[in-house]
C-alpha cells in the first residue's frame, strides 16, 4: 500500500508517516490556536482538531506519495 | 480555562475561530473526497503482476534482418511492417529466373524459325501444280 519510508533501516508504510506528521501538525494547530485564543470558538473541538489531522495526512500523502 | 484564553475582542475571534474551524472541517471533507477518487480512478501497489498472452511470429521466408521497426513491448496494428529481410537473395533469384525465361524465349522463337524455314523448304520441293497458295 503506497511506497515504503526507510526510517533508520525500517521500513513504514508512506501513509503512516503522513498520518504522523498529521497528528503532530494538529496538536501543533491546538497549542497555536489556545494561544491565539481561537480555541473556544472553532466548534467542536473533537471534530475539528480530528479533521486538521486527517486533512493535512491526505494531502501530504497525495501530494508526495500518489505518483 | 476557555475563560481565561477569550480575547479583549472576543466578536473578531469569534468569526475567525468560526471560519476556521469549519474550514477546517470542509478541507477535510474534501480531501477525503479527492483522496477517495484518486484511490479509484489510479490504483496504486508496490507488489503487482501482469499477466499477457505471448504471440510467437515467424517469417514465411528465411534470411538476415536488415531492418528492425519496433522495439520491445511496443504497441502494433495489424499490418505493421515490424523488420525487413535481406531481399538481395529474392532478387537474384527473381532476376536469374527472368532471364531464364527470356533464353527460353529466344530457344522457343529460333525453333519456331527453324520450324518456319522447314516447312518453307518441304514447300519449295513439292511440283507447282500442288503448291498451296501462300498469303
Amino acid at each position: 500500500m503506497g511506497p515504503q519510508i526507510n526510517i533508520i533501516g525500517s521500513f513504514f508504510p508512506s501513509w503512516m508517516l503522513c498520518a504522523l506528521i498529521g497528528i503532530v501538525t494538529a496538536l501543533f494547530g491546538r497549542w497555536l490556536f489556545v494561544r491565539a485564543g481561537l480555541d473556544p470558538y472553532v466548534g467542536r473541538r473533537q471534530l475539528v482538531y480530528p479533521s486538521l489531522a486527517i486533512l493535512v495526512t491526505l494531502v501530504l500523502w497525495v501530494a508526495f506519495f500518489r505518483g | 480555562m476557555a475563560e481565561k484564553d477569550v480575547p479583549s475582542n472576543p466578536g473578531a475571534r469569534r468569526i475567525i475561530g468560526r471560519l476556521l474551524g469549519t474550514g477546517i472541517v470542509g478541507a477535510a471533507a474534501i480531501a477525503v473526497i479527492v483522496t477517495l477518487l484518486q484511490w479509484q480512478i489510479r490504483p496504486q501497489t508496490d507488489d503487482a503482476t501482469v499477466r499477457a498472452n505471448f504471440v510467437g511470429i515467424a517469417p514465411q521466408v528465411n534470411g538476415h534482418i536488415v531492418e528492425l521497426h519496433v522495439r520491445d513491448n511496443e504497441q502494433v496494428q495489424e499490418g505493421d511492417l515490424l523488420f525487413l529481410i535481406d531481399p538481395r537473395p529474392y532478387k537474384i533469384a527473381l532476376e536469374r529466373a527472368r532471364a531464364t525465361l527470356a533464353l527460353t524465349r529466344k530457344e522457343v522463337d529460333a525453333l519456331k524459325n527453324g520450324v518456319a524455314t522447314a516447312v518453307a523448304g518441304v514447300s519449295g520441293q513439292r511440283p507447282s501444280s500442288t503448291m498451296p497458295t501462300i498469303i
